[in-house]
């Protein structure tokens, strides 16, 4: 049933990506600003210009050029960077390694440190602490990423030393990029497992084993944390789409080879078959979590089926 | 055995340790991504600056941009400036063990000179006019041009004209560098870095460190904070704004040179207002430049005293235009505006991003002052060059606030580009559509003769025009500002922002 349903909705896909291949096509081409001229130099000569539009094909007409790219889009192929020449397939795979693996950090960093702080909150509620964590959850969800960035580069990269400035895919040149994405993610799961973890204490189950005298810690990890964590997994889940789509200020500021760092690159050189392949793949990114989410909050609320 | 291991562990630790010490990289941050590295096809500064420390030309520059030998010890120019002979250095080896003669020059130039190759459109547009080439002794080539050309010399020293092995002109040309620089290709990971490795069967001073790596960091307060945290060596391209910060650190210095770029307020001069040269002049004397430079630079610019950079061939002072409001009063009265007459208002174009708004704003203020409006329009930078290369029966372009470089070091093309008629957009950059029959003869008697005397004589002369005519409003030239680890030398731009690495040595 399950595959089924997942089936159908990935078919469902299909007219939305293809939507989004013809709008990115029009919305490159209609940016202002020519390619050849941009690559070939100001100073170029016109024949130079020239040399350079046919050798991208643009010199063809529209329909043509669009021809040819959906063409080679049945054929799986996403063609040549016009800035680096090299085949797209590799550019992308080797960009969106780096980002999943930032974000698979960044994500783990938000579940451990903001379950912890929620958990720890939720016991203390009302203390100073429960009060430290409400403040330090509402600055990680609000401070601006480049700003969240810039300030532990200083601290922890020009005083410090502990870590390098430019982001690399080493443990240590993961650490700052990771914690500046996280600090978003951290807030929004710690506030949320506060508020859920206080919602399941008052509930009579919780009372009815506290009257049994089972020690309140048992209480917490037996009965509390499993009900509270459901929903807490399912917004994490949300959140790990938005680290994906929303690392391209963080790599900016670290240097990091991700997918929105070639995004920012592709843009300003206007490297067209780039910035076409990597909004495909940031559609086919979103189609995908929404279809977990919906997968998600159907296995967390029974009621909900696969229609 | 258990008393041997120790001894052993010291061992090994130590020739770690020492190999390490021995294995020096120096670690260069640009601001931009590479895209070739062939030198007929290579587009970009970044790309230039890497190819410079594994190529060599038949000439190349020295860092005040004169032309010095290189692969040729010595040539000679033709009176009229068409045939150029060279003799090549002895003993120079490419890095794939081929011999450097006048056959190998000749096979590359037959490949690259090609017009069916792709990969050498570029060289071409360089080396444009070279019609012949020949090797006329083991040792001497000899180059022949269709039409007479003094600046030619200039060309050849550029990176787009360096010569690559001919035995390495198959495959993945662009990322297969061969030349015969003291350092060699290593690695390319596309968009991140480039290393070159020391090559050891170089014919001069060996290099002093093993490798250098070529990181490719947009960002300026990144590449700022990597040097803070001591992950890099030299860092181009600092931004006046983060000097300061570089000065006040004691392991940091910044190293400030000039450069042949320019920024000039340009003006359409074939359409009213600014067809009359009153209004042009007016403008000149309205900008206190010094001023201007202060605000936008800090300070790290240099007031142009002619239309071109002083580090370009050819440059001599005529200017500048002194700030005399009274003066611009004068004669925008005289040509109809101000108190009488109509207020003289346009629009100017200029890129997005604080330099040339804060320079624009400063501009509007300035022309406020003598009675004139200005209205600005900062635009993105793909979509100003789009716009500034329409053909003047379509454009919509009064005036720009943009820069301009000498891409060659010399005047003949520096000049030609942004003045003559044949360079009106959208061949060329006469984005102010200046035209004028007296320069353009000296254009051609500088182009007739190979003479440097001559030629600066006649030079002078263009600038003069230039200056009386006023196609623009000179403003300044800013400064080449690159941070580096204090101790660091034999490193440097040259003024056109390539960086010439191949002596680097780190304390």
């Amino acid at each position: 049933m399950l595959l089924l349903y997942l089936l159908r909705r990935l078919v469902q896909a299909i007219p939305t990506l293809l939507g989004v291949a013809i709008l990115m096509f029009l919305f490159v081409r209609a940016l202002p600003g020519d390619p050849a001229r941009l690559y070939a130099g100001l100073d170029a000569t016109p024949a130079e210009v020239t040399a350079v539009r046919e050798r991208f094909g643009l010199d063809r007409s529209l329909p043509a050029q669009f021809g040819l790219y959906l063409g080679s889009l049945a054929r799986g192929e996403l063609g040549r960077s016009f800035r680096s020449d090299r085949p797209i397939t590799e550019l992308l795979e080797r960009h969106f390694r780096a980002t999943l693996t930032l974000s698979l950090i960044a994500i783990a960093l938000a579940m451990i440190v903001g379950v912890g702080l929620g958990v720890i909150a939720a016991v203390r509620r009302g203390s100073l602490t429960d009060l430290g964590v409400t403040i330090g959850s509402i600055l990680g969800i609000s401070a601006p990423s480049f700003f969240v960035g810039i300030l532990l580069i200083y601290v922890f990269a020009v005083q410090w030393r502990l870590f390098p400035v430019a982001g690399s895919l080493t443990w240590s040149g993961m650490v700052l990029p990771a914690v500046t994405l996280a600090a978003g993610a951290i807030g929004t799961v710690a506030r949320f497992t506060r508020s859920s973890l206080l919602e399941v204490m008052g509930e009579d189950f919780v009372r009815t084993a506290r009257a049994k005298g089972i020690h309140p810690r048992t209480v917490l990890r037996k009965h509390v944390l499993k009900n509270a964590l459901i929903p807490v997994i399912t917004i994490t889940g949300l959140q790990f789409g938005f680290l994906l789509s929303g690392a391209v200020i963080v790599e900016t500021v670290f240097n990091f080879p991700g997918l929105g760092w070639l995004l920012i690159q592709s843009i300003e050189a206007r490297d067209y078959p780039v910035i076409q392949a990597l909004m495909l793949v940031f559609s086919v990114q979103f189609v995908l979590i929404n279809l977990l989410a919906d997968v998600l909050y159907a296995a967390v609320d029974p009621r909900i089926s696969y229609g | 055995m258990k008393r041997l291991i120790p001894p052993i562990l010291i061992a090994l630790a130590t020739t770690l340790a020492l190999g390490m010490a021995s294995a020096q990289t120096a670690r260069v941050a640009q601001a931009l991504a590479h895209t070739s590295l062939a030198p007929g096809q290579a587009t970009g500064l970044a790309d230039a600056s890497v190819m410079r420390t594994m190529f060599e030309g038949l000439v190349g520059f020295d860092l005040d941009f004169d032309v010095v030998p290189e692969l040729a010890t010595e040539w000679t120019i033709s009176d009229d400036a068409t045939e150029l002979v060279f003799q090549l250095r002895e003993g120079v080896v490419f890095h794939d063990g081929t011999a450097l003669d006048a056959a190998a020059v000749v096979a590359y130039l037959d490949w690259m000179m090609d017009a069916d190759n792709p990969i050498g459109a570029r060289g071409r547009g360089t080396l444009g006019g070279l019609s012949e080439w020949e090797a006329t002794g083991p040792m001497e080539l000899t180059l022949r041009l269709a039409a007479p050309n003094g600046a030619f010399i200039f060309n050849l020293a550029l990176a787009n004209a360096y010569i690559a092995s001919p035995a390495a002109l198959e495959g993945d040309v662009p990322r297969n560098p061969v030349g015969t620089g003291p350092f060699r290709f290593g690695e390319w990971r596309d968009g991140e870095y480039v290393v070159v490795e020391r090559f050891d069967g170089y014919w001069g001073d060996s290099a002093t460190v093993d490798a250098i790596r070529f990181m490719v960091v947009n960002n300026a307060a990144t590449r700022v904070a990597m040097l803070e945290a001591g992950e890099i060596d030299w860092a181009e391209d600092v931004p006046p704004a983060l000097v300061d910060s570089v000065d006040a650190d004691p392991e940091l210095e910044v190293q400030v040179t000039r450069s042949t770029f320019a920024r000039t307020f340009q003006m359409n001069t074939q359409r009213p207002p600014f067809d009359d040269v009153r209004v042009r002049q007016a403008l000149n004397y309205a900008v206190d430049k010094e001023q201007l430079a202060l605000v936008v630079f800090r300070g790290f610019a240099t007031v142009m005293t002619s239309a071109m950079p002083a580090p370009v061939f050819g440059h001599t002072p005529v200017g500048p235009y002194p700030y005399d409001p009274e003066r611009a009063i004068e004669l925008l009265t005289e040509a109809g505006y101000g108190p009488g007459g109509e207020t003289l208002s346009f629009g100017v174009m200029t890129f997005t991003g604080s330099e040339y708004e804060t320079a624009g704003t400063v501009l509007q203020q300035m022309f406020s002052d003598v009675g004139v409006r200005m209205t600005l329009n900062p635009t993105e930078r793909g979509a100003l060059v789009e716009q500034i290369f329409q053909p003047l029966e379509t454009t919509t372009f009064e005036a720009g606030l943009v820069g301009a470089a000498s891409a060659t070091g010399d005047a003949a093309r520096t000049l030609e580009i942004s003045f003559a008629r044949s360079s009106w957009p959208p061949a060329a950059n006469n984005w102010s559509f200046f035209e004028d029959a007296a320069f353009e003869d000296l254009l051609a008697a500088g182009a007739a003769t190979g003479d440097p005397a001559e030629r600066e004589t006649i030079y002078a002369q263009a600038l003069g025009i230039l200056h009386e005519m006023a196609p623009w409003v000179f403003l300044y030239s800013p400064d080449n500002i690159a941070g580096q680890r204090s101790g660091v030398t034999g490193i440097a731009y040259y003024p056109n922002k390539q960086i010439d690495a191949r002596r680097i040595a780190l304390p």
